[in-house]
């Protein structure tokens, strides 16, 4: 379970998990874009989906296809307990780092968007 | 919406670059990126476009980093450490193709033009040429002509008598069919309207023969090519859905065709594009049993016959037992069948003889350009990496391993053949689009999908012409000694002369190729301009025509006439008509009909061969502007008691009277006329129209209308101005005395003088195109050839100048080493251009095909432009300082 989970790789996860039985590679570049304003490509979801899979946080199922795919099936992902788990790590992480040092991050991010 | 059928479908040429992901992930993201264009597209097709175009630009470069990693994809760890060598690699290449943005652009524009212009030319000559038919066993159908040694004709139409006998007597075939390849036109009523339907007419086995089934019904049967069976007809599947919404009832509707009323057997599959002509619906011959065995049945070469050979006979062997038949029916009927020889040939061949000889021409003219293409983007790399050698050998030194120094100039290499290749497709998009527009009107209707086979092959060439010649030189420079090249650099050392002279040769090749494809576009614009300027003794100006075809079932021929004259005494009084005439077809577009004829008074046994004929009302020649040299024009209504009128052309009276006058004589149309052979009178001679654009005006007779009514009447109109304001009032008009005769073909002289030069154009545009490029690609090469030469002798130069040497002999110096290639790759073109001037014969009209302005206006163009492309890095040479290259060096 080396190295901890980028930034991106965050996103992407917590975007299955909402989308829960709908998180396919539209869906997820969707919601991730929707949310943080990010453009995303869409090969560069899959670059991640890869890594999160191979590494054991998602795993995925071919799904059916839709008249607009010309004929292309759907591939839909789910986070593993291992992924859960990795995020909830990574989250926590950051929790420990901000705490007694949130005001402060307040400040000087209000200083950031007033200049 | 979303399962709407006219969803718009992404780009493919976009599309492809998606290929760039490794399976199995290509077939998820391509599918979403799809389903992402769908929905973008419904809001705003041009932005969805973009998005798309952004995705696969962008997927590009992600997709080539995941096939990268791909072996170690999903196993984080032994992943970033394979990447650690191969992404930093790229973002060198990258730093190294921008620190030579023009190289770079230059070979990804060769590239680009190269590639696309094959892929365009090659989808072109794909579907004319090579797509098979789609009928069963299509290798054992052949196409039956005759040829006639005596007059000069080769692959004629045929007597349907003559084929019948085939059909008994020729035990090699398995069965043989009549069809005609004029497409008959005929009024369909339809809702109380009347609609003008191209109709195909055929033998009653000809889809037999064909081997095609119908979607509906049945196909016709033998019994039904003749007369004495009822009036059938067979519908194409657009014809079916737009007249019948699809209705599956329709078998044993009555169609009023022509008036006469026609019973639906069957409707043929959508697939089913008949290959001979683009017909709505099909009838059958329905020739009158009576005149069987007339003599017109066996003289009137009216129809194509293609047969079906029996199953293990060879095409030789049927071809010689046809011609063992056709000798019997010579000797049976020796007056109708002199000299009659029938032949054969596979029908797919036939088919395609009038496309042949341009498309074969484009296709060597296409690969000309590859090559000089592929040897371009040699070239360049070879120069790119020589002036990188240096580098290299650093590197090298520096313990980067052979291998990692070839995988660093292959990505180089890489890239550029990707970024190239997708310029192509691009281009090859762009050029089939023009093709498309151009050629609708000069070629048979093409579709122009290009195949994924070709456009693959085409790209794999191209890529790996410029890996392999990216490869080349790294091999050597990756082997290179270090000392060496360092003492080396600056100097025209021994690798460098070696590239140097490669190089050389390279553009020889180059400008002898683009020579020549210059050539070509030079004769083939003389030839239009030639066929442009042509006087063709009519004035079309304001000049409207259209046709009608009168249903057969309501007029009969007299009828027609009468139709004829009445329509015209109605238009005439038409306000902004200056003047109507009558005729059986149009100048321009070809010869109607052609028979022997005889003058009343000449010795027995002479006679006059092959006369051209056509019928006409007097107003022809007016509205046309036809002058009358001698006698006069006819009336409209000749006096009955008197033989119908005629009028000669100015070729029939040179080649026929050369030294009297024909008027007052009487002529029939047969070789050796007898009791009921009917006489007319020659009242007056008119000078010379051109019928047809490629022909001198042949010997014609034009008779009064009544001689020989055609079915299909031609309206020549001569308005004031802007004669198709006329329309509505034309139409009205007629409408006043028959409502169910619809026009067709409506259009101005001007546009029929325009679509007959549409092949030329065509020709031409293609020709221009591919030699503008050649021209470019050419200079391209020269350029790049001098800015290596003068890079090399940079040092050379600055100690020249330092020790007082000016400017311009430096400049001539170098200019002269660049005009020595160019010079001889010039004559190498011009050998090879008169070697191989015989092949452009066909397409050319009014010039020879070594004509010498055209070759020096092709040397000169070349010889100019080579000059500048080596003169500016000649130019920038010698502008250098002397004292910072001699310190730089």
């Amino acid at each position: 379970m080396a190295g901890a989970l980028g930034d991106f790789e965050q996103l992407v996860l917590l975007a299955i998990l909402r989308l829960k039985d709908d998180a396919y590679g539209v869906e997820i570049r969707r919601a991730v874009a929707d949310r943080t304003g990010r453009d995303v490509a869409a090969g560069a979801v899959y670059t991640t989906l890869g890594r999160l899979e191979g590494r054991g946080f998602v795993t995925s199922r071919v799904g059916e296809t839709a008249p607009e795919r010309t004929g292309q099936r759907r591939k839909y992902y789910r986070v593993e307990p291992a992924g859960a788990a990795a995020l909830q790590r990574a989250y926590t992480a950051v929790r420990r780092m901000m705490s007694g040092v949130t005001r402060e991050v307040e400040r000087l991010a209000l200083e950031a968007e007033g200049e | 919406m979303s399962d709407g059928a006219g969803r718009p479908r992404p780009p493919w040429y976009w599309r492809v670059l998606l290929l760039a992901f490794p399976m199995p992930e290509r077939e998820f993201i391509r599918g979403d990126v799809d389903e992402e264009y769908a929905r973008l597209a419904r809001d705003d097709a041009s932005r969805a476009r973009g998005w798309y175009r952004s995705q696969a630009i962008r997927g590009m470069v992600t997709g080539l980093r995941m096939r990268v990693r791909s072996d170690g994809y999903d196993t984080g760890e032994r992943n970033e450490r394979a990447m650690s060598g191969l992404l930093p690699d790229l973002r060198h290449a990258f730093r190294a193709v921008r620190q030579a943005p023009w190289a770079a652009a230059l070979i990804v524009a060769t590239l680009g033009v190269g590639t696309g212009a094959t892929i365009a030319i090659f989808t072109v000559a794909n579907e004319v040429l090579f797509e098979s038919l789609t009928f069963e066993d299509p290798q054992e159908l052949v196409m039956v002509w005759e040829d006639n040694r005596e007059r000069g004709w080769s692959q004629i139409h045929q007597a349907p008598a003559n084929v019948m006998d085939f059909r008994e007597r020729v035990r090699s075939f398995e069965d043989i069919a009549l069809f005609s390849d004029f497409t008959d036109s005929r009024a369909l009523a339809i809702d109380g309207g009347a609609e003008q339907v191209a109709v195909g007419v055929v033998g009653g086995n000809l889809f037999s023969v064909l081997g095609v089934q119908p979607q509906l019904g049945r196909v016709f049967t033998m019994e039904e090519t003749w007369e004495s069976s009822e009036p059938v007809a067979l519908l194409s599947h657009r014809a079916w859905q737009r007249w019948f919404d699809g209705d599956l009832g329709v078998l044993g509707r009555t169609l009023d065709l022509g008036r006469v009323p026609h019973t639906v057997i069957g409707v043929m599959p959508a697939w089913f594009d008949y290959a001979f002509t683009e017909s709505e619906l099909w009838v059958t011959f329905r020739f009158s049993e009576a005149r069987a065995n007339s003599v017109w049945f066996r003289q009137a070469h009216i129809a194509r016959a293609v047969a079906r050979l029996r199953d293990g006979v060879a095409v030789e062997q049927a071809k010689a037992e046809l011609a063992a038949v056709g000798l019997q029916l010579q000797q049976e009927y020796p007056e109708l069948n002199r000299a009659m020889e029938p032949g054969l040939g596979p029908l797919h061949e036939f088919l395609v003889r009038a496309e042949r000889t341009p498309i074969v021409l484009l296709l060597g003219a296409v690969s000309l350009l590859l090559l000089i293409a592929i040897s371009n983007v040699a070239n360049l790399q070879l120069v790119r990496s020589a002036a990188r050698s240096r580098e290299v050998a650093v590197r090298s030194s520096l313990g980067a391993s052979r291998g990692r120094v070839i995988r660093q100039l292959l990505l180089e290499s890489g890239l550029l053949a990707v970024a190239g290749t997708a310029l192509g497709l691009g281009i090859a998009a762009l050029t089939l689009a023009v093709v498309r527009s151009i050629g609708a009107e000069g070629l048979p209707p093409l579709s122009l999908d290009p195949d994924v086979r070709l456009v693959g092959f085409v790209l794999m060439l191209a890529l790996a012409s410029a890996l392999l010649f990216g490869l080349a030189p790294a091999l050597r420079g990756s082997r290179v000694n270090l000392r060496n090249v360092l003492a080396d650099a600056g100097r025209a050392g021994t690798a460098g002369a070696g590239t140097l002279r490669t190089s050389n040769a390279i553009v020889m090749v180059e400008v002898a190729l683009a020579v020549l494809l210059a050539t070509a576009a030079g004769l083939s614009f003389r030839t239009l301009a030639e066929l442009g300027s042509i006087d063709d003794g009519i004035d079309s100006t304001d000049v409207l025509t259209f046709r009608m075809t009168p249903p057969a079932g309501d007029y009969t021929a007299t009828q027609r006439a009468l139709l004829a004259i009445r329509v015209r005494e109605r238009l005439s009084a038409l306000p902004g008509v200056r003047d109507v005439g009558v005729t059986r077809r149009v100048p321009l577009l070809g010869y109607a009909w052609s028979s022997d004829f005889k003058i009343r008074g000449w010795p027995e046994g002479e006679f006059g061969a092959e006369v051209k004929h056509r019928e006409a009302l007097p107003g022809y020649f007016t509205v046309m502007g036809i002058p009358l040299l001698d006698g006069r024009l006819f009336e409209e209504r000749p006096p009955i008691d008197q033989p119908l009128p005629v009028v000669v052309n100015r070729a029939f009276v040179d080649r026929y009277f050369p030294d009297g006058t024909p008027v007052g004589r009487e002529i029939a149309f047969d070789r050796a006329p007898t009791e009921d052979s009917y006489w007319y009178r020659i009242v007056g001679v008119v000078d010379n129209e051109r019928m047809s654009f490629r022909e001198e005006p042949q010997p014609e007779v034009i008779a009064h209308l009544g001689g020989d009514v055609p079915g299909t009447l031609t309206f020549v109109v001569k308005a004031a101005s802007a004669p198709l304001s006329l329309l509505p009032s034309i139409r009205s008009a007629i409408a006043e005395l028959d409502g169910g005769i619809p026009l067709f073909e409506v259009q101005t002289m001007d546009a029929i003088r325009r679509t007959a030069l549409a092949r030329e154009r065509f020709v031409f545009v293609v020709f221009g195109v591919l030699a503008g490029c050649a021209l470019l690609l050419a200079c391209v090469g020269v350029y790049g050839v001098a800015t290596y030469a003068a890079r090399l002798r940079d040092r050379e130069v600055g100690i020249r100048v330092a020790l007082g040497a000016t400017r311009m002999s430096i400049l001539t110096h170098f200019v002269g080493t660049g005009v020595r290639s160019v010079a001889i790759g010039l004559g190498i073109g011009l050998l090879g251009a008169l070697a191989t001037a015989r092949l452009m014969e066909s397409l050319l009209w009014g010039i020879a095909p070594r004509d010498p302005t055209t070759l020096t206006a092709v040397v000169v163009v070349l010889l100019v432009c080579g000059l500048t492309a080596g003169w500016i890095p000649a130019y920038r040479a010698s502008r250098k300082d002397p004292a910072s290259v001699l310190r730089d060096g």
